[in-house]
């Protein structure tokens, strides 16, 4: 069966999900700086590589310290060493499971804390500052990991082992992997709503709409800046390990600046400052690609189909800019469930 | 001991970073937003210059009049249909940097297909490209050609701005629009109109600097990106928001990059060549801590402070 090129219609479900969640999580990330904090966080690519770097760097050397596989050349030899563990972790789920929430948990630690170093430079400043700080950050985190073999293997890029061999192979195997990732989408939608209703998501909206009225009311814009960042960090790095663990490899070229753009698109079309918004950008966003990618299959033109497609993106959030800049869920107001009740005056005379 | 070979080359380098980050200044000074299309003008620039010296066998550095013109004039579009509408529709900064972003993906977009086009088509080497050129002796010495001709246009291009900024009504119109929008309106100047005169020049001159990237540095459709990076440190290093730091900023980030990099990489230290990138950055990250508004606003301070105390 070969439908528009697609030879695995479960297989390709699958990737599309995965990528939904992957898009989803780094999305909702975006949405707490950008839409919701009004940070311009250029650099949102950065976190994620962050995430996917501390997995790929560190699950193969964890593991062999467990399992007793040496790794006398990493940056050569990584594929054979990934294959050696996956088969040493089908007989061990209890590492494998163990392992891979520490090396999530560690990907948001670590992406978190560097959410907090980059904004130190530039947080006291305007935000083009800020944006084009987070944005050159980016760009020198991909130069060192692309030309610093240790790291991740360099250009050719890293493998990572699969934490999933216990569970089989096949279908039952791609579905708990889907599933695992689905519960820290899950996890980072439930964070950003309780973030968002929350007092602290008051401050925020106050920090985007007008940042001398919030120091006026005694509210650190800094502090509002440092705290989203380390959160919102946090999740991309979540969902660069989750990318890293489901592709399982990591490539520094995928680290493109281009990825910040897409989130920002994302952002724009789902509805920014909206906490469905993300589910939606992203959900639209991953099927427009997907055609664009299966159109070639009908079409024939003289160059390669992915180049149109960034333009594509980059016409479709412009159009929405012009036309419907609130995007397709826009921000609700904020109603307090609980109105605080006016003290009477009882002293009146 | 740094060799000359060297020394020409950090000039070369920086006399093109110094064009850059002027086009950069020329639109932040409008909108207050750094455009992040600015390096795509220097591939826009190249490729033109590429083009006619393949199907027309071109010298590259006569294309530079017009990589100055579409550039520029693709740059004024942007600004006409683009950023002007958005911005009198009310979006913020942190807005407007996305559609920037927005419109740098539609204009590498076009660059990517078209170098693809070309290469499918013509059978001809698109990406990567490099018109190598020969030296030009001037009396006994040898000089890079590149490297005369950036200084010529660098040159050229300071003293008009001297000429034009101080002198003619054009000039001092685009001074006060620039400095008090309001203010300048009020006296008649027609602020939209200076602005776009701002936004033809910011990215014809970076266009400019394209036909002579092509003969000294390797070059694709990504190679705004590059640059951008450079760029940026210029710019905040000199100052984002002046011209003449735009030009101390280009001279002293591309000279400190190029000689930084050679003594790094030097037997002590022995850091590999690719790292080069790392300076800009972290001179922009100093800049950032210790004079957030640049070189030449905190002399300016430092010359208000003096005359305080005497």
């Amino acid at each position: 069966m070969n439908f528009l090129g697609i030879t695995d219609p479960i297989r390709f479900t699958f990737d599309i999900v995965n990528f939904f969640l992957i898009y989803s999580m780094l999305s909702i990330s975006m949405n707490l700086d950008y839409g919701f904090a009004g940070i311009p966080n250029l650099g949102k690519v950065m976190f994620f590589a962050m995430g996917s770097i501390v997995t790929g760097a560190l699950s193969l050397r964890l593991l062999s310290v467990i399992s007793g596989v040496q790794l006398i050349d990493f940056v050569t030899q990584n594929i054979s060493y990934s294959m050696t563990i996956s088969v040493w972790l089908s007989q061990h789920p209890f590492i494998s499971i163990g392992v891979v929430f520490i090396l999530v948990a560690l990907s948001a630690i670590i992406s978190g804390l560097m959410g907090l170093l980059v904004s130190f430079p530039a947080i006291r400043l305007k935000e083009t500052y800020l944006a084009i700080t987070l944005l050159v950050t980016g760009e020198l985190l991909r130069v060192i990991a692309s030309y610093y073999p240790p790291l991740i293997g360099g250009t050719v890029g890293t493998h990572i082992p699969d934490f999933f061999s216990w569970v089989g192979i096949g279908r039952i195997h791609d579905a708990t992997l889907i599933l695992f990732i689905a519960a820290f989408t899950f996890l980072s939608y439930y964070i950003s709503r309780i973030l968002v209703l929350s007092p602290f998501g008051r401050i925020m909206r106050g920090h985007r709409d007008n940042e001398d009225a919030l120091s006026s009311l005694g509210k650190d814009p800094t502090y509002v800046r440092s705290r989203t960042l380390f959160i919102s960090s946090a999740i991309a790095g979540i969902a660069g390990s989750l990318y890293a663990i489901y592709s399982g490899s990591v490539n520094a070229s995928d680290f493109i600046p281009d990825k910040t753009f897409i989130l920002s698109l994302i952002i724009v079309i789902g509805g920014m400052a909206n906490v469905n918004g993300p589910l939606i950008g992203s959900f639209i966003y991953i099927m427009l690609d997907r055609i664009i990618r299966q159109v070639k299959f009908y079409i024939t033109v003289p160059f390669d189909v992915n180049y149109l497609s960034i333009g594509i993106m980059g016409i479709i959030l412009l159009l929405f800019f012009f036309f419907r800049p609130k995007g397709i869920l826009p921000e609700k107001p904020i109603i307090l469930k609980f109105q605080p009740v006016p003290k009477e005056k009882n002293n009146e005379s | 001991m740094i060799p000359s070979d060297l020394l020409m080359n950090a000039l070369t380098y920086s006399n093109m970073l110094v064009l850059m980050s002027l086009g950069l200044t020329f639109s932040y000074i409008t909108l207050k937003v750094p455009n992040f299309a600015q390096g795509d003008f220097i591939a826009i620039g190249a490729y033109i210059a590429y083009t006619s010296y393949i199907f027309w066998n071109l010298h590259p550095y006569l294309s530079i009049p017009s990589a100055f013109l579409i550039s520029g004039g693709i740059s004024l579009l942007m600004f006409l249909f683009i950023f002007s509408p958005l911005s009198k529709k009310g979006f913020k900064v942190t807005d407007l940097m996305i559609a920037y972003f927005a419109a740098e993906m539609i204009i590498r977009s076009a660059l990517l297909i078209y170098t693809d086009y070309m290469q499918r088509t013509f059978s001809k080497y698109f990406s990567n490209i490099l018109i190598p050129l020969n030296q030009v002796r001037v009396g006994d010495y040898s000089i890079p050609f590149p490297l005369l001709i950036s200084s010529i246009l660098t040159i050229t291009i300071l003293f008009s701005f001297l000429i034009v900024l101080n002198y003619t009504k054009l000039g001092i119109s685009l001074r006060a629009a620039i400095q008090n929008p309001e203010l300048a309106k009020t006296y008649g100047v027609n602020v939209e109109r200076v602005y776009a005169i701002s936004w033809f020049l910011a990215g014809g001159i970076t266009g400019m600097t394209g036909p002579v990237i092509v003969t000294f540095f390797p070059t694709d459709p990504n190679i705004g990106w590059t640059f951008l990076v450079r760029i940026f440190a210029a710019s905040i290093v000199g100052g984002i928001d002046s011209l003449l730091g735009a030009v101390i900023g280009g001279f002293f980030v591309g000279i400190s990059e190029v000689t930084g990099i050679y003594v790094l990489s030097q037997p002590p230290i022995g850091l590999q060549p690719v790292y080069r990138v790392a300076i800009p950055f972290i001179l922009m990250i100093i800049a950032l801590l210790f004079m957030p508004r640049g070189i030449v606003s905190s002399i300016d301070r430092a010359i208000i402070r003096l005359r305080e105390k005497k």
